[in-house]
């Protein structure tokens, strides 16, 4: 038979590891204190097209030119181009920081040599500080309220986006909100390929990937790797197969229902990850003002920020 | 909207570590390690209360460790030191924060042992506001979370406040 302890878990935070907070470490009766440490690979970075600055903020905007060529005498004047200036965005890096300290006598009395390794939890927190924030702005694209805005004032996935001509209204890269279907994943893959520019006119985008939450994972195996169609009783080939389309499950977006396709991260894919420090996650040791209380600490730099996502489409999913 | 759950104040920042101080529990109190405590008019550690203002003994101390019911007058409790540079991270006893919130003063509430701030309370003032979830940590925390996460400060006034039975 296995005692439990105490159902409800209590201990103090008093900004530093004290032998009053972690009395089991101190406890020779046990026969182990683990570290727990759970391992799992970085999911959120590679949405996101990464630049480092040594800038207080980097303002991005993009131009273009292209436009239809009129018919024109010879003997006219040159009918003029013209050219469009984009949205543009300013990417300002936060600055996030966090130490750990701890008495010099909890480590002299540490019975299981977890008290130094617990100063690698830092790495862990900078790791889950980065998955969240680049999950952030898919996870509140949705929201009621959400603050985190590309270069033309819309949300990451938005029903209305203006264009950079005015005269072309707005476009989308908000599917029709309907459960991850045969049918929708095709429609998101058309309307990719009816991407148009900053003038209107046609830059086919192509789709490489649906990137679902867990909860979606088999219905997007179910869609994209059937050779047959698996909403028809039709023996059908499925045609999905044949687009070349991966599905990756992002386990940080928080919908169960949410689902995004992206195209490939080239030069016109306009996430942008920008780190405002070298080295990226700077651990070192830090003063507590005490030289008996050791510390070290966590700091990063950085910001998220996009021009036009076009790179991106999403269906909120039903 | 996510309805927090509130648990017991953390010291998140602090010019110097936390010190501590060995005083004698009184004999029937207990507490809950992550409490505020206070000494009452005998000189003994007890938890403090609702509405804990400047009348009530304030508060002083933050028990590092639970403290059953000693059941004598010379059990000796070490504690941690409460002063005015200390910011905590704790939740609002209900509703919703905004940055409005930052910078103002509300009374305290405790219930089952945890520590929350009261921004309905708004007479026995015993913290002051230093920023709220939705801005320290955005990629936690959303402007619609009910018992809301927020940093504060204790008031000098409370730190200071006389002993009181």
């Amino acid at each position: 038979m296995a005692t439990p302890s105490a159902v409800t878990n209590s201990f103090s935070t008093p900004g530093a590891l004290m032998a009053e907070n972690f009395a089991d470490i101190l406890n020779v009766q046990f026969k182990d204190v683990a570290l727990r440490v759970w391992s799992q690979p970085v999911e959120g970075m590679k949405y996101w097209s990464q630049e480092t600055s040594t800038r207080a903020s980097e303002k991005y905007s993009a131009v273009a030119t292209g436009d239809v060529i009129p018919r024109s005498r010879d003997v006219d004047e040159y009918p003029r181009a013209s050219a469009i200036q984009g949205f543009d965005v300013t990417i300002t890096p936060n600055v996030y920081r966090m130490a750990m300290f701890v008495e010099r006598r909890l480590r002299e009395t540490d019975q299981f040599a977890v008290i130094n390794k617990m100063f690698n939890g830092l790495n862990q927190s900078a790791k889950d500080t980065i998955e969240l924030y680049a999950a952030l702005p898919f996870n509140t694209t949705y929201a009621a309220t959400a603050d985190w805005l590309c270069g033309d004032g819309m949300l990451l996935v938005d029903k209305s986006r203006p264009y950079e001509t005015p005269s072309l209204g707005t476009w989308d890269n908000d599917e029709t909100v309907g459960a991850l279907t045969q049918a929708r994943i095709a429609t998101m893959r058309t309307n990719f390929a009816k991407n148009k520019n900053e003038r209107g006119f046609l830059r086919p985008l192509r789709m490489q990937k649906v990137v679902v939450p867990p909860d979606l994972e088999d219905t997007a195996i179910t869609h994209l790797k059937s050779v047959l169609k698996p909403e028809s009783s039709l023996n059908s080939t499925n045609y999905l197969t044949q687009y070349g389309l991966s599905y990756e499950v992002w386990n940080y977006l928080t919908s169960a229902t949410a689902w995004f396709g992206f195209t490939a991260m080239d030069s016109l894919y306009e996430l942008k990850w920008v780190w405002g420090a070298s080295p990226k996650i700077d651990v070192q040791d830090v003063e507590s003002g005490n030289v008996d209380v050791f510390g070290k600490r966590v700091r990063m730099v950085f910001q998220t920020g996009c021009l036009r996502p076009h790179s991106v489409r999403g269906n909120a999913g039903a | 909207m996510a309805a927090l759950t509130a648990a017991r104040p953390q010291l998140v920042a602090s010019a110097q570590p936390m010190e501590t101080i060995q005083k004698i529990a009184k004999n029937g109190s207990t507490w809950k390690a992550g409490e505020f405590l206070r000494v009452d008019t005998s000189g003994y550690l007890v938890a403090i209360a609702t509405d804990v203002f400047t009348n009530t003994g304030g508060l002083q101390y933050y028990a590092l460790a639970d403290q059953a019911d000693p059941g004598n007058a010379t059990t000796l409790a070490t504690v941690g030191i409460v002063t005015q540079d200390m910011e905590w991270e704790g939740n609002v006893l209900s509703g919703t924060v905004s940055d409005a919130n930052v910078g103002l003063e509300y009374g305290i509430n405790v219930d089952s042992n945890v520590t929350t701030v009261d921004t309905g309370e708004t007479t026995n003032l015993a913290v002051t506001i230093t920023d709220v979830g939705p801005t320290f940590n955005p990629a936690q925390y959303i402007a619609a979370d009910t018992v809301a996460r927020v940093r504060f400060k204790i008031n000098a006034d409370i730190l200071e406040a006389a002993r009181a039975s």
